[in-house]
């Protein structure tokens, strides 16, 4: 039965076969068609568009990171903190000397430091989730809700609650400067996206994250170490959500105890309606930044049309189960 | 699903077509509508524009600063260019500010002060507010007040023992007003000792469960509740009744055996007050601040602002006060500062609506 | 037995291994000649796997030592197993079904481009590996297909694949042929003929008889964890082989089923599945005291027909009487109210729930019925009555309390039937009884139906094996392609007349 599905889809020539097998593609073409007219064709404009590829960026390297994570069927609750901490260590280290109120008052930072800082910062996170679930054996869910508390009062402790403001220019314009009319953020994320791809697609690593996610047996007695491989998954996440929280610290000029709040859950629903399953095993680089700008362009464009806060969450909510349904009885088919 | 798809479409261009007429448009950002002042102040603005014939984009940011931007870019993209905003951060007007300023727009900042920055920016950028920071330093009044009427409620050697309930840790609000009232104590010549402080996240149920805690914790060693909001007040107030931490007579003003602060004169708070458990509250008028930046973004989009414009009844300052950044001589004339209100036994009734 | 040590080109010797409360494995050793088949025989629980899995470094052995080619091996892992030249085809499919064949096969092992430091997959490579392997194996598998997409046998095969792709010098499969077809097995031997003719050793696992007796050099028996010998496969016979297995003779391998027929109890009328391609309007009735067998090749429907039966698919037509009376089934829930239990075939996907224990297992279905002041769970009695079922059958578990997953599978089936017992059914459906179950746990299973029948229960038993089929039923009802072709009673229940009929529609 199953094989007969399969083979009918193969039959199916062109452009239809591609479309059934791409539903998060379709979800995002239709919504940003009806966009479009909504706004009479406003929303294609390149302004539009640049706002959507800044608003998105810092999310997608969060989806990037917990998107792998998923293939290797974990999750990670942790990430709105870490990158919080993230956020708040890097702009600690980037704040202008003469501050009054800045953490390291008179100290004048190369600008190199706050990224490696922070990057450090989130891999570690990241490193320790990995422990947690590789050898700790504990659930995903509880290991990285254990880490996502303990971030959260890193940072208050960090900070002592108090924002972290007055960022210098020079840290400010590598989130917010432009190459011509792109802004640099979206370069950032091709970039991130590229080596995501090249991991997954190309390297026998890549291939573990999916072995490991559709069959975790499969792969212990193929050879694989299950343990490494789930620690080095975790910790590059931790390294992706590092680089989101620098970028988001340079893109506001600031943290404080609430930037990035409740960014996993953008992050995982992103990657749920790109197509990678909770399931574990499945999912592509192409399908979580489908999925960010699928969730992005839903944002974008009920702001665009001035939607009532209360309602966009309802409508948000609504399109995410429509879109996930999809993709569910897509699988359920085969 | 294709007629699904049909109606959807057929739906978005008649809401296309609803953004015809020629109205000036007002933005306004406003930082979190869960906030009760937030929520109050983005209502009057809604009765402000409906009466001034003023289309209002108003967006809600949920407390995230990174969406406020985003907003603030959508809006400026459709070709806003005078706004109301409640932010999220006085650190981040400046960059709004700048966004602003490069399509020639400008705007009144709310609730939050803006920094000196950010009104140095251009001419065209306010200060419409009370800073959180002053509600503290009235609470530290009202307590004032207390202590004198009622000396024998000290502890020897004019000390304070007090228990904080805070907001949201690292929420402006929670941060400033805390700060105001132990310094504005601490001024008045009182030794402060804070027996226990934690936060209840604005939320009546955690703060009962803390003040649960705490009187079994330090029963008899505390002579205050300091709250930073109503909510967390009342919760405070029904874990003192439930405990019986109360006494016979109310001529202190309360039943309670040690007075409970909050911010916000909310109705409930309001009507426990009237029931003699609430000791007071503090007003940050959400009229008062939304009629005035308001005024003044309306003004700037019909072209009729001038320096010394007085908005909604308010003039601008013209001595540099205190705080930030009403205390820089050059963006003093920006600065419109809406008064703030103790709410105590003497006046309350006046706030409460029938 | 042991003639030369050179000869072997392994040798595991005094191997420990113990899990809590069990010694799965008490001093046992085992020899094995390089280019030869051969057979590891036991029943269920016997330790066979448990000693596979020592070898292959998924469990540490307690004590004892492993020499591999001449050398002490030591394994932490799958990983280092490989490597030192020893693969496996489990017992359970271990692929990863989402990816492709070609994936599937090099896991762990892919070739590879390297640009200095950096390595990236070689997919071209990949591909015709797999593609010239299929080739030597004669497997029609396309490399590129998604092996979650093939048929289970096929998958099989690619575990065949992907075990010999290793070069190994010793090839372990524990139970290959499981979802074989006869010629697929015919296939699978002829890959280990190859195999031993170029110098492998293959350790062989199955609980088919005929199977040992025609690929099999050597046949090593263990039993409850001890190793009994080893003997060259033409020494031994069927029976002489399932004596050393099971400990005694085995010359009554079924009870005397003497139960009363009564009355009419289950009457099934032109009953016709929702499924276009499923069981088409069969009827069938079954009285009290009765067992039905029902049997037919794979694809006849009869799992798909029993479930209807109990709620768990939809029928489009047809009707269902118990006692007379129509009964409106839609769900499980509908099917217990009329008295009527089924035990599924697949034990460990829809029977038992592993990490509970004994009497959790035992009481699931019939909580209902042990609930005071319409809220709370009577314990105690669940737990007497529990006790009660499982002594009946003679369950055999260290406690009530005792997770079920660390029962054998014979005795994991008798918790199952307590179940269902519990249930205080009148019809019992039993799908695939024995499937899994060793040689004297099936005879238990085959006295307590023998009883049950006896105590007027009627049982429906879905078997696939001929002599169970036959040595256990009263009357055998055969399906073909999801139709009813006859129903055999007394002497006409033959071998011969149950292949006709399910073959018929062919």
């Amino acid at each position: 039965m199953a094989a007969n599905a399969v083979g009918a889809l193969a039959r199916k020539k062109g452009i239809a076969a591609f479309l059934g097998k791409n539903t998060n593609l379709v979800t995002f073409v239709v919504l940003a068609t009806i966009l479009g007219v909504m706004t009479r064709g406003r929303s294609f404009e390149w302004p539009s568009v640049r706002n959507l590829m800044i608003a998105e960026s810092v999310r997608a390297f969060a989806a990037l990171g917990v998107g792998m994570i998923i293939i290797t069927r974990g999750i990670d609750l942790s990430i709105g903190y870490v990158v919080c901490l993230v956020a708040s260590v890097s702009a600690s280290f980037a704040q202008t000397p003469d501050y009054m109120a800045a953490l390291y008052p008179g100290m004048d930072f190369p600008i190199y430091l706050p990224f490696i800082a922070g990057i450090l910062t989130g891999g570690l996170f990241g490193f320790f989730n990995g422990v947690l679930v590789a050898y700790g054996k504990l659930p995903a869910f509880i290991a990285t809700l254990g880490t996502m508390s303990i971030a959260r009062g890193a940072q208050l402790i960090y900070t002592k609650a108090a924002v972290v403001g007055s960022v210098k220019d020079a840290y400010k314009v590598l989130a917010q400067g432009s190459v011509g009319p792109i802004p640099n953020l979206a370069l950032y994320v091709v970039v991130a996206a590229a080596i995501v791809w090249f991991l997954l697609r190309h390297t026998r690593r890549g291939t573990n994250f999916y072995a490991i996610g559709g069959n975790p047996v499969a792969a212990r007695v193929s050879g694989i170490n299950v343990e490494k491989e789930l620690v080095v998954v975790y910790t590059f996440a931790g390294l992706l959500y590092g680089i989101a929280g620098c970028l988001l610290s340079g893109r506001l000029g600031l943290a404080n105890a609430l930037t990035a709040n409740g960014m996993e859950l953008d992050a995982i629903a992103a990657v749920t309606v790109g197509g990678i399953s909770q399931a574990g095993g499945v999912g592509t680089v192409g399908g979580m930044i489908i999925g960010v700008l699928t969730l992005g362009i839903i944002n974008y464009g009920m702001t665009y049309l001035g939607v009532d806060s209360y309602y966009q969450l309802l409508v948000k909510g609504f399109i995410i189960l429509v879109a996930v349904y999809f993709y569910i009885r897509k699988y359920s088919q085969r | 699903m294709k007629k699904l798809l049909v109606l959807v479409l057929a739906l978005a261009v008649l809401a296309g077509m609803g953004f015809a007429q020629a109205k000036p448009v007002i933005g306004a950002l406003i930082r979190n509508l869960d906030e009760q002042f937030v929520a109050d102040y983005a209502a009057n603005l809604k009765s402000l524009a409906a009466k001034a014939g003023v289309e209002l984009k108003l967006l809600d940011s949920r407390s995230d600063q990174a969406t406020q931007l985003d907003q603030l870019n959508t809006l400026l993209t459709q070709g806003v260019k005078y706004f109301v905003i409640v932010p999220n951060q006085t650190e981040a007007t400046e960059q709004m500010a700048k966004a602003i300023a490069a399509k020639g727009g400008g705007a009144a900042f709310s609730n939050i002060q803006p920094s000196v920055a950010a009104l140095k920016v251009s001419k065209n950028f306010f200060l419409a507010s009370s800073p959180e920071s002053v509600a503290g330093t009235i609470q530290a009044d009202i307590i004032d007040n207390y202590f004198k009427k009622n000396p024998g409620k000290l502890a020897p050697g004019k000390t304070i023992n007090a228990l904080f309930l805070l907001g949201q840790l690292g929420h402006p609000a929670q941060k400033y007003r805390t700060e105001a009232v132990k310094a504005g104590l601490i001024a008045k010549g009182y030794k402060l000792n804070v027996i226990a402080e934690d936060t209840a996240n604005w939320k009546p149920d955690e703060a009962q469960q803390k003040m649960d805690a705490w009187i079994a914790a330090y029963n008899g060693k505390f002579n205050i509740v300091i709250t930073n909001n109503d909510g967390m007040a009342l919760g405070a107030v029904e874990s003192l009744l439930t405990a019986k931490y109360t006494k016979a007579d109310a001529a202190d003003g309360t039943i309670l055996k040690v007075p409970v602060l909050g911010v916000d004169a909310t109705q409930v708070a309001l009507k426990s007050m009237s029931e003699n458990k609430l000791y007071a509250t503090v007003l940050q008028s959400a009229k008062g601040q939304s009629g005035t930046a308001f005024a003044l973004a309306l003004a700037m989009a019909n072209g009729t602002y001038k320096p010394g414009f007085v908005a909604d009844g308010i003039k601008p300052e013209t001595k540099p006060g205190a705080e930030a950044p009403a205390n820089d001589a050059s963006v003093i004339g920006q600065c419109y500062l809406v008064p703030f209100e103790a709410v105590t036994k003497d006046n309350y009734k006046s706030y409460m609506t029938k | 037995m042991a003639d030369d040590r050179a000869e072997y080109v392994l040798e595991m010797l005094g191997i420990y291994k113990s899990f809590p409360g069990v010694q799965a494995l008490d001093d046992v050793s085992l020899h094995v000649r390089p280019g030869k088949v051969h057979a590891l025989m036991g029943e269920n629980g016997a330790g066979k796997s448990t000693l596979m899995k020592c070898l292959f470094g998924i469990y540490r052995e307690d004590g004892g030592e492993i020499i591999l080619k001449g050398r002490l091996a030591k394994f932490h892992s799958a990983k280092d197993a490989l490597e030192a030249g020893v693969s496996m085809i489990h017992q359970e499919l271990s692929n990863v079904p989402e990816r492709s064949v070609r994936e599937n096969i090099w896991l762990g092992r892919e070739p590879l481009h390297r640009f200095g430091p950096i390595t990236f997959l070689n997919h071209g490579k990949m591909h015709r590996d797999t593609a010239a392997l299929m080739k030597r194996l004669e497997m029609n598998i396309d490399p590129a297909d998604r092996m979650g997409g093939l048929s289970i046998s096929k998958q099989q095969a690619c575990e065949i694949a992907k075990a010999v792709s290793y070069e190994a010098s010793i090839v372990v499969m524990d139970e290959p042929s499981s979802s074989l077809t006869e010629t697929e097995t015919e296939h699978l031997f002829r890959i280990i003929r190859d195999l031993t003719a170029r110098g492998v050793a293959v350790i062989y696992i199955s609980h088919k008889m005929s199977e040992i007796f025609q690929i099999a050099d050597d046949v090593s028996v263990m039993r409850d964890g001890k190793m009994l010998g080893t003997w060259p496969a033409s020494e031994l016979d069927e029976d002489k082989l399932i004596k050393l297995m099971v400990g005694r003779d085995n010359t009554q391998r079924f009870p005397t089923v003497d139960s009363e027929i009564g009355e009419l109890r289950l009457e099934v009328r032109g009953l016709t599945s929702a499924e276009s391609r499923s069981f088409k309007d069969v009827s069938f009735d079954l009285r009290r005291g009765e067992i039905l067998g029902i049997g037919g090749l794979v694809g006849a429907q009869r799992t798909e027909l029993v479930e209807a039966i109990f709620g768990l698919r939809k029928t489009s037509c047809g009707e269902i009487l118990v006692n007379g009376k129509r009964a409106v089934i839609r769900s499980p829930r509908d099917a217990i109210r009329h008295g009527i239990g089924l035990i599924t075939e697949d034990r460990r996907g829809s029977g038992i729930f592993p990490l509970l224990s004994v009497t959790e297992n035992t009481a699931v279905a019939s909580l209902g019925s042990y609930i005071r002041g319409g809220l709370l769970l009577e314990h105690r009695r669940i737990e007497a009555e529990a006790r009660r079922f499982n002594e009946q059958l003679r369950t055999k578990t260290p406690s009530m309390w005792t997770q079920i997953q660390n029962l054998s599978g014979g005795n994991q089936q008798k918790v199952l039937v307590s179940r269902w017992l519990m249930t205080l059914p009148e019809i019992l459906i039993m799908d695939e009884p024995t499937r899994g179950i060793d040689v004297g746990a099936k005879f238990e299973i085959y006295t307590i139906m023998a009883e049950l029948a006896r105590n007027g229960k009627s049982i429906i038993m879905v078997s696939s094996e001929m002599h169970e089929l036959l040595g256990m039923s009263h009357r055998v009802m055969v399906l073909c392609a999801g139709r009813h072709t006859g129903t055999l009673e007394g002497p006409e229940a033959s071998q011969e007349n149950v292949m006709r009929l399910a073959t018929q529609f062919e």
